[in-house]
């Protein structure tokens, strides 16, 4: 009698321990699904905060570039059109007199080609004429043989194939060609190079600029964290673009060489 | 209908569930890695040794050797799972120590005329930390976005309330047959009807793998 009591209970506390089990089971999945609801929301929030963050970026670049063109257009053109302005009044007033003096207008003509040329300086500061004419790969040539010195030597390959097709219009284009000149400006600032190669290749789907460089390179996590930390806009704003293109910039420490890599999604 | 009539009954319908996650997996083999093929062939040997195990009752023969081989080969099997499952890079030698020392302790025991009962206990306990470490670590990556859709989840639920039950069961064995007891048999319908069950999981958990 005491044994089958012993038994029942052996039996009772089975099925209980079996019931709880299937509980604590259904009461993880409750649990799991509902920290996942909230790991998502706050990704979710990081993304926005993020978003925000990268469209002041490019909105505070482009009051910046818009006060670089004020500027120029201020301090150079706006002095040189001044002193135009009363030099032909005085050549008027010459000329009325029969004193008009040839070796002084000759002067000013030249005043107003500096004035031309000054404004094309800031033209060719929005949009580059050599990309508008040539393309994105030309003109990245060009500014890779360009920067070309004494002390930094520089190499452009490209495995392109002759019927490479850029399926970029002109915006994305100068996106990507301020993007190189960015990552070229930053690695002659910080990483003390004297030699860098430019690879351009492309697969069936991505078309990549690669910056092979010595001196010091700098890995993704440390990029991250610059970015994060840094009070500048040239790494955000960086991002910004890279975002807008919906490509991938991949940092990559290595010796002697390191590495940074562009890729875009190709077009089809 | 007889208390033992009922509990044969019993016996057969959950010694066949087994086939239907066979059955289901023939569905979805193409899509099984060696984690999941592993866990197929454990599936028959479930199905061949329960048919060997009714043949030996039927010939009126022992049958210890059969299901003491089965822990046996049950341990490397669902250690193989869970080892593919963790694909851990610090403590991976733990699938490789533990199911080791169970197989040595396993074979050291081995007995053709009584069941070795022990071996199995041991074998419950470390697949059922398997099992509950496997929820742990689930729940400290948090990659899964949805528990429910990811067949693993209900293998390891399976595993976890399978290896418990016997666990229990295995416990109190010896104390519940020296009881000569006719509610002995209430006792093996607990462990065949958790049996059931953890075919119809593992079956919903096969269900949910996603075919190429």
């Amino acid at each position: 009698m005491q044994n089958q009591t012993q038994l029942a209970l052996f039996i009772a506390v089975g099925c209980l321990v079996m019931f709880l089990l299937v509980m604590v089971i259904i009461v993880f999945v409750v649990t799991y699904q509902r920290k996942m609801l909230e790991k998502e929301n706050k990704i979710a929030i990081i993304q926005q905060e993020q978003q925000l963050l990268f469209f002041k970026a490019t909105v505070e670049a482009e009051e910046k570039q818009k006060e670089r063109i004020a500027n120029n257009l201020h301090d150079s053109v706006n002095p040189m059109l001044t002193l135009l302005k009363l030099n032909l009044s005085k050549h008027r007033m010459a000329f009325e007199k029969n004193k008009f003096n040839s070796d002084a207008y000759k002067g000013d003509a030249k005043m107003i080609d500096q004035v031309i040329e000054s404004i094309r300086a800031t033209c060719r500061e929005l949009i580059p004429s050599f990309l508008l004419e040539f393309g994105l790969i030309l003109s990245l040539e060009d500014h890779i043989k360009k920067i070309s010195g004494e002390v930094l030597s520089t190499e452009v390959k490209n495995e392109l194939p002759p019927e490479f097709n850029l399926t970029l219009d002109k915006q994305e284009q100068l996106l990507v060609y301020r993007i190189c000149l960015e990552l070229i400006n930053n690695l002659i600032k910080h990483s003390g190079l004297t030699k860098l190669t430019m690879l351009l290749k492309q697969d069936t789907s991505f078309f990549y600029v690669q910056l092979f460089y010595d001196g010091n390179g700098i890995s993704n996590e440390e990029i991250e964290k610059l970015t994060e930390t840094s009070k500048g806009l040239g790494l955000r704003s960086l991002k910004a673009r890279v975002l807008i293109l919906q490509g991938q910039l991949t940092y990559e420490k290595n010796k002697p060489l390191s590495s940074i890599k562009l890729t875009l999604p190709l077009k089809l | 209908m007889s208390l033992n009539q009922v509990f044969t009954l019993l016996s057969r319908i959950s010694a066949s569930s087994v086939l239907i996650p066979i059955i289901t997996s023939l569905f979805f083999f193409k899509a099984f890695n060696s984690q999941l093929k592993a866990l197929f062939i454990y599936l028959v040997v479930c199905l061949v040794t329960e048919i060997s195990g009714e043949a030996c009752i039927y010939l009126e023969q022992d049958n210890y050797a059969i299901y003491n081989t089965f822990t046996l080969i049950e341990t490397i099997l669902v250690f193989y799972i869970y080892y593919k499952e963790f694909n851990l890079t610090k403590y991976n030698y733990l699938f490789l120590i533990v199911p080791l020392a169970i197989l040595i302790y396993g074979g050291m025991r081995f007995s053709l005329v009584r069941s070795n009962n022990l071996t199995s206990s041991i074998e419950a306990i470390s697949l059922s930390i398997c099992a509950l470490l496997y929820f742990y670590k689930v729940f400290v990556d948090m990659t899964i976005p949805k528990l429910t859709s990811y067949y693993f989840f209900w293998i390891n639920s399976a595993f976890l309330l399978y290896f418990l039950s016997p666990f229990f069961i295995s416990l109190f064995e010896n104390i519940i047959r020296n009881s000569h007891s006719p509610v002995l048999n209430y006792l093996w319908v607990i462990y065949l009807f958790i049996t059931v069950l953890f075919n119809i999981v593992v079956t919903v958990g096969i269900c949910k793998i996603k075919r190429n």
